[in-house]
């Protein structure tokens, strides 16, 4: 026995170091790489050093419907209000608070953060989200950034050593969890658990649900996802936020939740009042419990109505444009507390200027140039591949608190064109089939090239122009060669124009 | 509990230092409740069927032992086999035989349909069930005294490095040694240590690496060129190598540690000048199962040629369905038949054969039988033989431009590593091999070897090939 402990001591000591050895190369020449495999870690990364504020968020904030004019995500509308502030964003499907409270501890302390978004989705903490598939890829994410050596933790990536179940085993546990979680309601919902509560939808004679396979198999998803009471023990959501919460305070940071909306109308309508009071209910807790441990919470549960979800065949918080502007506004008004000086209302802003030297929010601009400009460095270049320049779209919710009547639009160009090729253009749609325009062009006979004109136009804002109804200019190139557009100017004012002034042609040299 | 998980390299030292410390007349309790806790840790419920298989087989060679007529023995031969092999049949081929009824009875206009069992393949149940049946048998020949230990018994069924996906011992073999007294020894230490570090390198690095390139390749082969495809074959070819040589040499590593000789499964296969010579390096204490208890007892060679042809077909297409119960297995299993055949027929007609010295010969029968066993392995890979045909299709077609499939350079690296390794270690075994290299080319070994595994190993979930046979 002892010679075997002679021979094998020296050995295990030359394999210790060995394994120090290649943790060094590893941590040096291919640990980064490795992270930059991880788009989570990685987009955190980017954005930890030029960050005031870090927006973490699931599929709720990048989903969209291509009908979108807009198609930003909710994150990047809440910056458009706090313009002096630097927005980072970290977002994933199925991220929940156990993936933020790792993410989070990433961030170095001498980075500028000093405000964290979270969005607190009320399905996250159902057994459905806590048990998803989607939990074993999220778990091999974060096993590089766990603590210990860096090529410890590869090592532990490659022997699969996480929370790595196959969907068989999560389902067991699903239905296992489906079971155990009491509901405590009232008649005529007293059922036990979410099982029974599935299983009065499936086997009542007089189900409404008998005629529609569609309805039912959708009432049964709202219960799965939604019938559930929150365990402020057990659950393990609660004690991620509770952590991140305390964690935050460690590091100073200002923490918003953003509990998400959900379609609580079509709960209601599928299921009856009760799983909308128990929505209700549990979203409450959540507010009372982290407003007391000092977050902002804002509960926008019921704030989006029925017809902005895009998914109509199960329960997700994917919205559209308005839905998602919706939830930035709530966000945005809320933080106003923490930056009242970087505050700055988009629903108030009536004055919208693109002079193309950086993006700007407002404006979709795709042929950023320098070749020329009227001001500062760039202009954008509008040819054939570019032929709609500086485009701007708002909806009316997003400026009917100014009460706009009269647009004004206004830009400069430069280029090769012929009379009437280049065209500054009000597009008013309240009915997105047949919009009304108004439209500037250059139709006088001698054009200077190489000068830089100007062109205006206005136009009247109808009076029965609903929320959802668009505010849409463009400068529109129709010629074959090449013309730059710079400093284009948008102005909402409540004043109405003269009716026979709509289509206005102004040249300016 | 797989091989390459974190679970199974902290029980592996717990069950070695245990085992020495334990007095020899206690260590086979000890090994046994491992090596079911090692299958439990899989599926807690399947152990029933390692039981029954234990209990039926145990007690019918004894009761074959104990008949004086032939007659007699039978009736408790075919007991066994009815039930070691109604399981299996139960669990791995009646979800085939459903289907073939189904469309049979079809044929016959009768809308005819088997009771559906939503059973769960008990992983290893192949393994097992052949392993048993190879001690039943061989007491019924009278080759093999039976065992009047139960618990001894039991553990030759169970022993944990080699139950789930082999190798398939004999029980001639790993019984004695299950029940010596083994004594901690450095070479034997320093040998399994060597193999396991092995295995899990060309499982966890070749294997796996490789598997996320093979699962794109075959998931849509029309996206991709010939060129493409053909590199993605050679990698499924690596692939199922490296998966099942890994998992074999870690399990030899693995029962070293304790003191016990398992058998090679493998013989660097791919350095094969020939079909025939193929199946005596690949999966070899299978092809060994089939010559002894199937090709022998049908005659073997010494038969006529119609016969043996016949009889070299059916083995392999046992073979093929051994491996699974889908039709693209028996395709693959009877192309082996079938070139198996042929290559004979070259030889006693043309005089048409391989040679074991290296040369230009011998490099032609590699590249040859490289190449057949590599599309046969499109049959194996393939979930149906609609998709199989797909790929030979693609590969005849070359109309795809996709040019997004490209292996990571370190990967390649690795696998290069790999194939020098294996030719290096022609008619070798990696830990005798490494045993007479000087000391700073064996460390230098170890340490490329550890370095592939901590740092470069693949991170998509890959179980093993063989746990689903």
């Amino acid at each position: 026995m002892n010679s075997l402990a002679t021979k094998i001591l020296p050995r295990l000591f030359v394999l210790a170091i060995i394994a120090f050895l290649l943790n060094w190369i590893y941590s040096v020449a291919f640990y980064p790489s490795d992270l930059k495999k991880i788009d989570l870690i990685d987009s955190l990364q980017k954005v930890i050093p030029r960050s005031d504020v870090i927006y973490f968020g699931e599929s709720s904030n990048f989903s969209f419907v291509f009908e979108d004019d807009d198609q930003r995500r909710i994150s990047d509308f809440i910056s458009d209000y706090y313009p002096g502030l630097q927005f980072g964003t970290v977002n994933k499907g199925a991220l929940h608070a156990g993936i933020y409270l790792k993410l989070l501890k990433q961030i170095p302390t001498e980075a500028p953060v000093n405000t964290i978004i979270l969005s607190m989705n009320l399905r996250s903490f159902s057994a459905d989200w806590i048990y998803s598939k989607l939990e074993s890829l999220l778990q091999r994410d974060m096993v590089l950034i766990s603590d210990g050596p860096p090529l410890w933790n590869r090592f532990r990536l490659g022997l699969k050593a996480y929370d790595n179940k196959t969907q068989k085993q999560r389902s067991m546990q699903v239905k296992n969890a489906l079971k155990k979680d009491l509901l405590f309601l009232e008649p005529p919902c007293d059922f036990p658990n979410a099982v029974a509560w599935i299983e009065n939808i499936n086997n009542s004679p007089t189900s409404p649900w008998i005629e529609d396979s569609l309805a039912k198999s959708l009432a049964i998803s709202f219960i799965i996802n939604y019938g559930f009471r929150i365990d402020t023990v057990n659950n393990p959501r609660i004690r991620d936020f509770d952590k991140i919460i305390e964690y935050a305070r460690q590091r100073g940071w200002k923490v918003v939740l953003n509990i998400l909306p959900e379609n609580t109308q079509q709960a209601s309508l599928l299921i009856g009042p009760c799983l909308r009071k128990l929505m209700i209910s549990n979203a409450k807790l959540l507010t009372k419990r982290y407003e007391s441990q000092g977050a902002i919470v804002v509960n926008n549960l019921e704030l989006v109505d029925s017809s902005h979800y895009i998914d109509k065949k199960w329960p997700t918080e994917h919205y559209d444009e308005y839905g998602r502007k919706m939830v930035a506004r709530q966000i945005a008004l809320a933080m106003r507390n923490i930056y009242p000086a970087h505050f700055s209302d988009v629903f108030m802003k009536s004055d919208f200027t693109c002079d193309f030297e950086a993006p700007s929010p407002f404006f979709v601009t795709l042929g950023r140039d320098s070749t020329c400009s009227h001001s500062g460095k760039f202009a954008e270049k509008l040819d054939t591949n570019n032929a709609f320049g500086a485009r701007f779209v708002r909806h009316y919710f997003e400026v009917k608190t100014l009460n706009p009547r009269k647009i004004t639009a206004s830009g400069w160009f430069t280029g090769i064109y012929r009379p009437r090729e280049v065209k500054l253009i009000i597009s008013i749609e309240n009915d997105k089939k047949q919009p009304k325009l108004w439209t500037a062009t250059v139709s006088k006979d001698i054009i200077e090239y190489g000068k830089w004109d100007s062109l205006q136009v206005n136009a009247n804002i109808p009076e029965n122009f609903g929320d959802n109804d668009v505010i849409r200019i463009y400068f529109w190139y129709t010629g074959k060669n090449k013309v730059w557009i710079d400093d284009v100017n948008i102005l909402l004012q409540t004043e109405n124009l003269n009716a026979a002034s709509d289509t206005i042609l102004l040249i300016k040299n | 509990m797989t091989f390459n998980s974190l679970p199974f390299l902290i029980f592996l030292p717990i069950i070695v230092i245990t085992y020495y410390l334990l007095s020899p007349k206690w260590r086979w309790i000890m090994l046994l409740a491992a090596s079911y806790l090692f299958y439990m840790w899989w599926n807690p419920a399947y152990i029933i069927l390692i039981l029954v298989s234990t209990l039926i087989s145990f007690y019918s060679s004894q009761a074959i032992e104990r008949q004086t007529s032939k007659k007699g023995k039978k009736k408790y031969l075919y007991l066994c086999l009815i039930i070691n092999l109604g399981i299996l049949f139960t669990f791995k081929y009646y979800g085939l035989f459903s289907q073939a009824f189904t469309s049979i009875a079809d044929i016959f206009g009768v809308k005819a349909q088997l009771p559906f069992l939503n059973l769960l393949l008990p992983v290893g149940i192949s393994f097992y069930t052949f392993q048993t049946l190879s001690y039943t048998l061989d007491v019924y020949f009278g080759k093999q005294k039976a065992e009047t230990h139960l618990g001894y018994f039991a553990l030759f069924v169970t022993f944990f490095p080699q139950l789930v996906a082999g190798p398939i011992e004999r029980y001639d073999r790993l019984s004695p040694q299950l029940k010596s007294p083994h004594h901690p020894s450095y070479e034997n230490f320093s040998n399994g240590l060597r193999l396991i570090l092995f295995g899990l390198f060309i499982k966890m690095v070749i294997a796996d690496n490789l598997a996320p390139y093979v699962e794109e390749i075959y998931s849509q082969p029309s996206a991709y060129n010939t060129y493409h495809l053909l590199a993605g074959l050679g990698f499924y070819s690596f692939q199922i190598y490296s998966d099942f040589y890994g998992y074999s040499t870690i399990a030899l590593g693995s029962a070293l540690l304790l003191g016990v000789n398992l058998m090679d499964n493998f013989k660097t296969p791919y350095l094969s000048a020939n079909i025939r010579e193929f199946w005596r390096r690949w999966h070899i204490s299978l092809s060994t199962w089939f010559r002894d208890y199937v090709y022998i007892p049908l005659g073997g060679n010494r038969v006529k040629w119609s016969r043996w042809a016949l009889n070299i077909f059916i083995v392999y297409t046992l073979s093929g369905l051994w491996h699974g119960a889908n039709w693209t297995f028996l395709i693959w299993g009877t192309i082996f038949g079938l070139m198996f055949i042929i290559e004979r027929f070259c030889y006693e007609r043309f005089g048409i054969t391989s040679t074991q010295k290296w040369g230009i010969r011998r490099i032609f029968g590699v590249i040859i039988t490289f190449t057949i066993v590599t599309l046969a392995w499109i049959f194996f890979r393939s979930s149906s033989l609609s998709n199989a045909l797909t790929m030979f299709e693609a590969l005849w077609n070359n109309t795809a431009l996709a040019d997004s499939w490209r292996p990571d350079p370190f990967i390649m690296f690795w696998l290069s590593l790999f194939i020098l390794l294996d030719i290096l270690l022609f008619n070798n075994r990696f830990d005798k091999w490494c045993s007479k290299k000087p000391l700073w080319l064996r460390w230098t070994i170890y340490t490329l070897l550890i370095f592939g595994i901590t740092a470069f190993s693949g991170i998509d979930n890959q179980p093993f090939i063989y746990f689903q046979f």
